[in-house]
């Protein structure tokens, strides 16, 4: 079973719809408990690093994320969700994240005339092939809506960057463990391609190439 | 100016690997900067006396590179200005290339010796192909083919004389022989302010080459046309006049480069579907829909005909209509995988909460905002300002029939106006957290005769956040303008697309060929999607929801 973890952050309804289009069943929850049992894992969110972090920790999700992560568990941050698992975000003034992948978050550059927040359809770069982005059209375009962005401290994580005035990270991997900037419950065919790739691994396919 | 040995001269800076260039051009006469007016050396216009001085005044504004034209040198067939050269490229950081008479292998070698870090070379090339073909072997990346051309036919010698060859003929020509980038210039045009050829300069990247465009370039929106395609082959821009004229500043062009050359984000085509009581109401005509009144259909059509977003706009008259419209929502948001903006009617916290919660994106706010702003403050506060949009309807102010160079914003629809300016209402919709504003021209709306690209041009300048531009479309052109010179993130329309005048890849394919950077549409739409042809349409206003 997918579960797809509750935590009062943002729109979980609808990648919830679009696993249910693509034929897979999920669970929507906040209960630590089942976020272990669960075979795979989806932390969707929008909205401020610190108020998802106090959400995470009051629920005991935090240590049950980084379990799941840990066991190999196939496991899909999305937007807010892909923030959380670095060290360390900018935002709110400096907030500690889950610290599962070593890296910061850090706000769009202001000031060379892009708007911030990044709202819109951007291209995908490909860095590397993984099973997550695999099957892809030539030039995919995803839906941004983010004013804060992940830089890795390993670069090998990267998966897939966009340009915004700098080409930043939109989707990383690691072994089990992805992350993506961008809302693929909301990037048409492209996007419902991604999350199937995701409900794939997660129903014991393994990732062909990370 | 202290004359600068030849042996001092240092060697040519390479030339930026940037993937677009904005260049300023200098065009020497008589040892002096002048600008021309469609290659007429009789109608030079002398702008600054010391070259050098104005090679260095674009240096500090933040040019990477110039683009140095000896006009003597390419009426007498040699160059006249290599001392010149000389004393600009010692004294400048960035690199030159360097034009005009270069006709033999010496005066090429020569150039470069000057300290040209890449020669343009015109007549010489497309007279003589081996000519070319020596060059390219002897200075490789270091040259470039001047393809000047008066309706569609290559111009040689100062632009006096007709090779009598076909341009894109001479640019294959010119392929063949191993060489990359061609300096396209239109000549009709240049000097003009009309704009420079776009569409000729994308036939010839089309072909292979690295084209820098040149002849006309004016405008901002220009330069960031231009730079948007710098993916599609086109290499950079030359600018001239326009900056000697102060009709661009090269720092705004600068900075529109780096924004659009940095940046995949593409402009969005946006449908409209006015829902009341749970059915889409006015105008729908799509075949092969199993009820194309139901307003998830319309929605996962729209998203495989390649829509980038979805506005329903609920008028619904009374509260029951409004609840049918949450559960509408939630269908939609089931069937429909791209973003979807609900407004109409909403009221308050609860409204928006339960639209979201349904699987809205965003919600729309517009009389509620005007009369409420702290339900912009707080709902922004609560739900994040990425998910609330303020609509304004606006009108024009005139005193008698003259336009007093003012808007004001109107409510209910369009029917109450308010006096207040909307200059002023936007600036405070975006301080109190609206994360983008859709603007409707109510002078416009249902005219199709294209949106109020003066009203869109004046609010995108005016905040930081995206302006969905809206009413007024008509034909592809009104897109391309308000998405161009009207400086909006997306454009809006309703009857247009839903009576299938337009089709989204259409619209789409039209304004990719201008240079517009859109989201291509994956797969010819599907035919569910394809709208049959329209009986008649009936433009007319949707009003804002409110009992």
């Amino acid at each position: 079973m997918l579960a797809i973890v509750d935590y009062g952050m943002g729109n979980l309804h609808s990648v919830a719809k679009a696993l249910r289009r693509l034929g897979f069943d999920s669970l929507i929850t906040d209960d630590p408990e089942q976020v272990l049992r669960a075979g795979a894992v989806i932390l969707p969110g929008v909205g401020a690093y610190a108020d998802a972090m106090a959400a995470l920790r009051s629920r005991g999700l935090d240590g049950a994320l980084r379990q799941t992560v840990a066991s190999g568990r196939p496991f899909l941050g999305i937007c807010l969700g892909l923030q959380l698992l670095f060290d360390y975000s900018e935002e709110n003034g400096g907030v500690e994240g889950l610290g599962i992948l070593p890296g910061r978050v850090r706000r769009l550059p202001e000031g060379s005339g892009l708007k911030v927040p990044h709202m819109g359809w951007n291209r995908l770069d490909l860095t590397r092939p993984t099973a997550l982005l695999h099957g892809l059209p030539p030039e995919p375009y995803v839906y941004f809506v983010h004013s804060y962005y992940v830089d890795p401290a390993e670069a090998a994580v990267i998966a897939a960057t966009s340009p915004y005035g700098l080409p930043f990270a939109a989707a990383v991997s690691r072994g089990h463990c992805h992350g993506l900037q961008f809302h693929p419950e909301k990037s048409s065919d492209t996007g419902l391609r991604i999350l199937s790739n995701f409900a794939r691994l997660a129903a014991g396919g393994e990732e062909r190439t990370a | 100016m202290t004359t600068t040995p030849e042996t001092s001269v240092r060697p040519a800076g390479a030339w930026p690997a940037a993937s677009f260039l904005l260049l300023p051009a200098i065009d020497l006469k008589d040892g002096r900067c002048v600008r021309l007016r469609q290659g007429d050396l009789s109608q030079a216009t002398a702008y600054g006396d010391d070259p050098v001085a104005v090679a260095l005044r674009w240096q500090a504004e933040g040019a990477q590179a110039l683009h140095v034209v000896d006009l003597d040198g390419a009426a007498a067939g040699e160059p006249r200005h290599l001392q010149v050269l000389r004393r600009m490229t010692s004294a400048l950081s960035i690199p030159v290339q360097f034009g005009g008479g270069l006709r033999t292998p010496e005066a090429v070698a020569d150039a470069l010796a000057a300290g040209a870090a890449r020669a343009v070379v015109g007549t010489a090339a497309i007279l003589s192909p081996a000519l070319l073909a020596g060059l390219l072997r002897d200075h490789p990346g270091r040259v470039v083919v001047a393809l000047d051309a008066r309706d569609g036919r290559v111009a040689t010698h100062a632009w006096q004389g007709d090779s009598g060859l076909d341009l894109e003929e001479a640019a294959r020509t010119l392929l063949g022989l191993g060489l990359r980038e061609v300096l396209y210039t239109d000549i009709s045009r240049d000097g003009m302010l009309t704009g420079a050829d776009l569409a000729g300069t994308l036939r010839l990247a089309r072909l292979g080459l690295r084209v820098l465009a040149s002849g006309g370039v004016a405008r901002l929106d220009e330069v960031r046309c231009f730079a948007g395609l710098s993916r599609q082959g086109v290499a950079g821009a030359v600018v001239g006049k326009a900056l000697y004229d102060g009709a661009l500043q090269l720092p705004d062009a600068l900075r529109a480069v780096q924004e659009e050359a940095g940046s995949g984000l593409t402009r969005r085509i946006v449908p409209c579907l006015d829902v009341k009581d749970g059915r889409v109401v006015k105008g729908v005509r799509f075949t092969a829909l199993r009820d194309a009144g139901d307003p998830a259909e319309m929605a996962a059509a729209y998203d495989r005909a390649g829509a980038d977003e979805l506005v329903f706009y609920d008028i619904s008259a009374s509260a029951e209509g409004r609840r049918t419209t949450v559960e509408v929502v939630a269908r939609a948001a089931a069937e429909a995988f791209i973003p979807l903006t609900v407004g109409g009617g909403i009221a308050d916290l609860e409204d928006i909460r339960r639209l979201l919660r349904a699987g809205a994106d965003k919600v729309s706010v517009n009389t509620q905002a005007v009369l409420h702003p702290d339900l912009v403050a707080r709902g922004a506060e609560r739900f994040g300002s990425q998910c609330i949009v303020v609509g304004v309807d606006t009108r024009r102010v005139y005193e008698g029939q003259r336009w007093t160079g003012r808007w004001e914003v109107v409510t209910h629809g369009g029917r109450r106006p308010t006096g207040r300016d909307l200059l002023e209402w936007v600036a405070e919709a975006e301080r109190l957290g609206a994360g983008e504003l859709v603007v409707n021209s109510i002078d416009a709306d249902g005219t199709e005769n294209g949106y109020d690209l003066e009203l869109n041009r004046t609010v995108a300048d005016r905040v930081s956040i995206p302006v969905v531009a809206s009413g007024g479309a008509g034909t592809p052109e009104d897109f391309y303008r308000v998405l161009t010179e009207g400086g909006a993130d997306a454009a809006l329309a309703a009857s247009l697309f839903h009576f299938g005048r337009l089709t989204v890849a259409g619209l789409k394919e039209y304004l990719a060929e201008r240079g517009v950077p859109v989201r291509p549409v994956a797969a010819p739409p599907t035919p569910a999607a394809a709208p049959h042809r329209p009986e008649m349409p009936a433009p007319e206003r949707p009003e804002e929801g409110e009992a």
